[in-house]
């Protein structure tokens, strides 16, 4: 929303500084996004006229210029077309700043001719588009005064975002009105004096098939009008400084209209209207060429207004082209309607067509100032285009009746949290246009003026009342004293997956945030694709489909970061990943890569490559943290994890069904496709399968350490290649718990010593009672029954 | 006899000195052997002494023990002398070159979103506001239609929603899981709910994806003063400063009911952006009481309970705090980015170990 400071005088009587009426619109709730005030800027540029052009003798496109500045001659080479004798420009004397380009006009030589300053063009100024030529101001601009003020560009303008409640600022009036609530500016009266008709009726007839989507519509007929005849000057100076097009006096006049009050209405050259006007529901398939040139062709249903060829006006969104105004126009009919703001949104957005009109439906406008409207709109359009205006047609003649509250200081108190006497809460209402009625003791009924449509309940009271008495002058009061803390105030699952990222970060992981969404054509590298999570509006097809897994994104990382030479890296990142096999399509995981080297070569060791068994440790410390033992669970290695990883050296984790998260070394292929050239190792931990521990408070087991010596024995037996090694540790800790207090594989090799196809583990079995020592006998015993166990369940032979 | 024993008698203070005055281990040997050896001169009087009377035995026995023990704490004497100075020559010898550089050390980083919200969560944790969590993808109801924001509101423009097949939807904000938290439990509530949210912009400062923090708190006697107490120990332990001008300015939200903006002091200089300084004001949240019409759709009676809701923008106050100027940089997964902004897991951010790196 944007107005000059002269448009808001010619509705409040105001005295105060930019600054202060900036502060009080903020606190009002209506946020200054801008004030611009470009007097500073175009200070030094002056009207100047061109007495003379000559052809420059050594350049066919410049011309040498004789410009008068109101006190002396100047000679100003221009390549413009358009400098010729006679016009009044604007000249940038020397040492004036151009704000397009931020030089300093100096006096040159342009192709051996002295130039003294600049003639502009509305582009270099930054007021205007145009940069085929120098600005043609009009004749009536006296030579030798300063262009900023001679053109009206020293009224600063106020750029507001209005919120989308606050449809009733959306017109200066609206706003002018809110400074006067806050007394800092008397709000002159509006136009009262009713038409003078011509005592005809208004000769085009309006029918609606029902009155859904039209509340009042309001018309009148203006007879032989001039739409030649120049709009006024304030009209178009508060226009052009919002940057609004202008067009004739009658739609300028519209136009005015819809930004002053925030009260939209339309215009239809009515000598082009075919019989009577009907507002209806658009039929499939009808079309539509509307203002702006471009024909629409309806869905069906958008609320329209026709004559009887057809569409004339999408309501409350834009006028027709075959009806529209021009310079030949002669008889106009004024249209001022209640048109229902959902009909307006819809045909507006599903059109896409954005105009102030439909912008102030849509925020809902003033269902009662349609009286008033026409009051202001048939005196304008009579002074400034002349002609004679026809009684009224109004459909519908009623004013909407004012919403009731009920509300007290109670409520007022209960809310805010502090007191504010009656009177005070009544005053603040007051000066808002709220009408008070039924006091009764504390408590009061309160009218809501027609103008406040975003006024619904008590609340809204609350905020009205908080709002004048100002948002700083709310006191601050502990919270620390209200009710209780129960619970562990950090949720366990979120500190634990905080606690995960720490973890591998000081392992050397990086951690990173990417895109939820990426690249159908990447996301299908690692996953089947599926409709139900391919994103219908994406805002580019980089980030189209919500990704499968963050491994690729982590492949993302690594490729970007060997491309500036760092190719030795680890990452992770916690977060969704997407599919329809996980519940509510969504799941929480915590993803990791390494590669390249582990350790460089040094002075201290030999370079070392990250390997697989890098990240299974990464991995079952993850688990561990989440308060589960890796080791029991189910790992399985053939063809269970994706597609991305190398498929003889991965696995997955399960407890029970669930999974739990795969690891391993990623496919080649996949590295390929990143240009990667290091090994690359992953695991994904699918932290939502993890069951939640119940906190024990602290509490820990007893612990059953044992003060009797304890033995360690080494066994090497030759195993099937394929055997998984690791599942030894259970087996044989499984023979004797009391007994068996830990098993390590300490050594693993292949080779033709153990034969093809087999390979040679060697564990080291920790055996140590609670009670007694062990004798020699007992020893052997337990070794004995760990060979016969490996033997019989993994056809292992011990190495002798 | 008594010869041989005053011959050694009379060679005590010169064999001292002599043993004084070795210089090498085998040499102390020696003379241990000649001496005190199996067939050493002392050893070979212990001998004799069985062929003496008692009288005679006594007294050399007194002797020859003093004798040998004299020799013996000399020669104990050099043998430490001898270690030491072989011990102090070897580490002499074992002289290294420290200039060299340390064994290779990796640590990586933690990413300082999740840095800022590990922060933000430990102060409103102080406060007594819980964790919550919930769906990224959702639908209409937990996004827009529970808070207020029916389909034709244009509030629903405003968040320029990406949408999903089945009339679902990728969350605006984290406002969802609040709805899921009141429909789950019974009040009073107290919750922050962190988390990614999507909205249809992409710009220099706006990203399709971001981070929020959502809070909620609803119990029988909250108010609008609470909110602001609330909000402003907040925003003064996050930005660790005693002292920060706040501006509170109306606003609307369809959620919330008187609804406010908060603003605070800035100062921007030629590179840097100084926090609590007055020179202009900068947005950084938005917060307001808890619109009845919210909490009937999740069948909270506002009559007892009401209380206030906030939310803020992750990414913009971890730029202000850590001075990160490129929003888009916090995707970019740039190493030497991660380096830099990146924070050190062993610094775990605590109200009471200190919150900030």
């Amino acid at each position: 929303m944007k107005f000059t400071i002269t448009w808001l005088k010619q509705f409040l009587e105001i005295d105060a500084s930019l600054n202060e009426i900036s502060l009080a619109l903020t606190s009002l709730g209506l946020e200054v996004d801008e004030i611009i005030d470009r007097s500073a800027e175009l200070k030094d540029f002056i009207v100047a006229e061109i007495l003379a052009a000559e052809p420059h003798p050594n350049a066919d496109k410049l011309r040498v210029c004789r410009v008068f500045d109101g006190s002396k001659e100047l000679q100003v080479v221009c390549g413009a077309p358009n400098a010729r004798a006679g016009i009044k420009v604007v000249l940038a004397p020397i040492g004036a700043i151009v704000p397009a380009n931020k030089l300093e006009i100096k006096q040159s030589k342009i192709r051996d001719v002295e130039s003294q300053g600049m003639l502009c063009s509305a582009v270099e100024l930054k007021i205007g588009n145009d940069s085929s030529g120098i600005i043609e101001l009009d004749a009536n601009y006296q030579v030798g005064t300063p262009f900023i003020t001679a053109s009206g560009l020293d009224d600063p303008i106020f750029d507001l975002s209005v919120t989308p409640n606050r449809g009733d600022c959306l017109g200066v009036y609206g706003i002018a009105r809110e400074l006067a609530a806050l007394k800092l500016g008397t709000l002159k009266p509006l136009e009262s004096l009713p038409v003078i008709d011509d005592g005809t009726e208004c000769p085009i007839k309006v029918e609606t098939d029902n009155n859904i989507g039209c509340k009042r519509l309001l018309a009148r007929f203006f007879r032989g009008v001039d739409n030649n005849k120049k709009t006024p000057d304030f009209v178009t100076d508060n226009l052009q400084a919002v940057g609004a097009k202008t067009i004739s006096p009658a739609v300028d006049i519209t136009n005015w209209v819809c930004m002053s009050y925030g009260r939209p209405s339309h215009v239809y050259d009515a000598d082009k209207i075919v019989g009577n006007i009907k507002i209806r529901k658009a039929i499939k398939d009808e079309k539509f060429v509307a203002l702006n040139e471009t024909e629409y062709t309806m869905k069906g249903g958008e609320l329209v207004i026709s004559d009887e060829e057809g569409i004339i006006s999408l309501a409350g969104v834009i006028g027709g082209k075959r009806t529209a105004c021009d310079q030949n126009t002669a008889n106009i009919l004024l249209e001022i309607a209640v048109f229902d703001p959902g009909e307006v949104a819809n045909s507006g957005r599903y059109h896409m067509i954005e105009t102030d009109s439909r912008y102030r439906f849509e925020r809902k406008i003033d269902e009662n100032f349609l009286q008033q409207a026409d009051f202001i709109l048939s005196a304008m359009l009579l002074k400034y285009c002349g002609g004679t205006a026809s009684k009224n047609l109004d459909r519908i003649a009623q004013e909407q009746s004012s919403k009731r509250i009920k509300y007290s200081s109670l409520l007022f108190a209960r809310k805010a949290g502090f007191k504010l006497p009656l009177e005070t809460i009544i005053s603040l209402l007051e000066s808002l246009g709220f009408r008070i009625s039924a006091k009764q003791e504390d408590a009061f009924e309160v009218a809501v003026p027609s103008f406040r449509n975003d006024i619904e309940i008590a609340e809204d009271i609350t905020e009205e009342v908080l709002r004048l008495y100002g948002y700083n002058n709310i006191p601050s009061i502990t919270l620390l004293s209200e009710g209780k803390i129960s619970k562990p105030p950090i949720a366990k699952k979120f500190s634990v997956a905080k606690q995960l990222v720490r973890l591998l970060a000081i392992q050397g992981y990086h951690e990173l945030v990417t895109w939820s969404f990426m690249k159908k054509e990447k996301a299908e590298k690692f996953a089947e694709l599926e409709d139900k999570i391919a994103i219908v509006n994406p805002i580019s097809v980089e980030l189209s489909y919500m990704r499968p897994t963050i491994i690729a994104n982590l492949l993302d990382a690594l490729k970007i970061n060997q491309e500036r030479g760092f190719s030795n890296l680890s990452v992770v990142e916690i977060g969704p990943v997407f599919s329809s096999s996980h519940p509510n399509l969504q799941t929480k995981v915590c993803a990791g890569v390494r590669s390249g080297f582990a350790n460089l070569k040094s002075i201290h060791n030999k370079a070392e490559k990250f390997n697989i068994f890098d990240v299974k440790r990464d991995l079952f410390m993850l688990i561990g943290e989440c308060g589960f033992d890796a080791d029991k669970m189910n790992l399985v290695q053939d063809k269970v994890t994706p597609r991305y990883y190398h498929p003889s050296q991965s696995a997955a984790l399960f407890m029970g069904k669930n999974l739990i998260a795969y690891f391993g070394k990623l496919h080649p292929q996949i590295l390929k496709c990143y240009e990667l050239d290091m090994d690359t190792y992953a695991f994904e931990l699918f932290l939502d399968n993890i069951p939640e521990t119940k906190s024990k408070a602290g509490k820990k087991i007893a612990t059953g350490f044992s003060d009797y010596q304890s033995v360690k024995r080494d066994f090497a037996f030759i195993l099937d290649k394929k055997f998984p090694a690791g599942s030894l540790i259970k087996m044989i800790e499984a023979l004797d718990k009391k007994l068996i207090q830990a098993v390590e594989i300490f050594d693993s090799f292949e080779g033709s010593a153990v034969g093809e196809n087999k390979k040679s583990i060697a564990l080291n079995v920790t055996i140590q009672a609670r009670d007694r020592t062990l004798t020699e006998a007992e020893i052997e015993q337990l070794s004995d029954r760990i060979i016969a166990e490996v033997s019989h369940k993994a056809g292992g032979v011990l190495r002798r | 006899m008594t010869k041989n024993l005053d011959d050694i008698k009379q060679k005590l203070p010169s064999l001292i000195k002599k043993i004084a005055e070795v210089d090498e281990f085998k040499h102390l040997e020696e003379i241990r052997v000649e001496y005190l050896g199996k067939n050493g001169q002392i050893t070979a009087l212990m001998k004799m002494m069985v062929t003496l009377g008692e009288a005679e035995k006594k007294q050399l026995g007194k002797d020859v023990n003093e004798f040998k023990q004299q020799v013996t704490e000399a020669l104990d004497a050099r043998k430490d002398f001898l270690e030491q100075l072989e011990l102090e020559r070897r580490l002499k010898s074992e002289w290294a070159d420290l200039s060299l550089p340390p064994k290779f050390y990796t640590r990586g980083t933690i990413h300082p979103i999740s840095r800022a919200i590990s922060e933000i969560s430990e102060i409103f944790a102080t406060m007594g506001f819980a964790v919550a969590e919930g769906p990224e993808i959702e639908d209409d109801f937990h996004n827009f239609d529970a808070l207020n924001i029916p389909l034709n509101h244009p509030a629903r423009q405003m968040h320029d929603t990406f949408y999903m097949p089945n009339s679902l939807l990728l969350r605006t904000h984290t406002s969802n899981v609040e709805i899921r938290h009141m429909k789950d439990n019974k009040p009073p509530y107290r919750i922050i709910a962190p988390g990614r949210v999507y909205r249809y912009d992409f710009d220099a400062t706006h990203a399709p994806m971001f981070h929020q923090i959502e809070g909620l708190c609803i119990d029988e006697n909250i108010t609008m003063a609470n909110l602001k107490w609330t909000i402003i120990e907040f925003l003064k332990a996050f930005f660790e400063k005693d002292e920060i001008p706040i501006r509170f300015r109306p606003s609307y939200f369809p959620f919330t009911e008187p609804s406010a903006e908060v603003d605070i002091a800035c100062k921007r200089t030629k590179n840097d952006l100084i926090i609590g300084e007055m020179d202009s004001w900068l947005e950084v949240m938005g917060c307001g009481m808890t619109h009845p019409n919210v909490l009937a759709n999740v069948e909270v009676d506002s009559n007892i309970y009401q209380g206030f809701a906030f939310g803020m923008g992750v990414e913009r106050l971890a730029m202000l705090k850590y001075g990160i100027s490129d929003l888009r940089d916090f995707f970019g997964s740039d190493l030497r980015w991660l380096k830099h902004y990146g924070s050190n897991p062993y610094n775990v951010p605590s109200m009471t170990g200190g919150l900030s790196e």
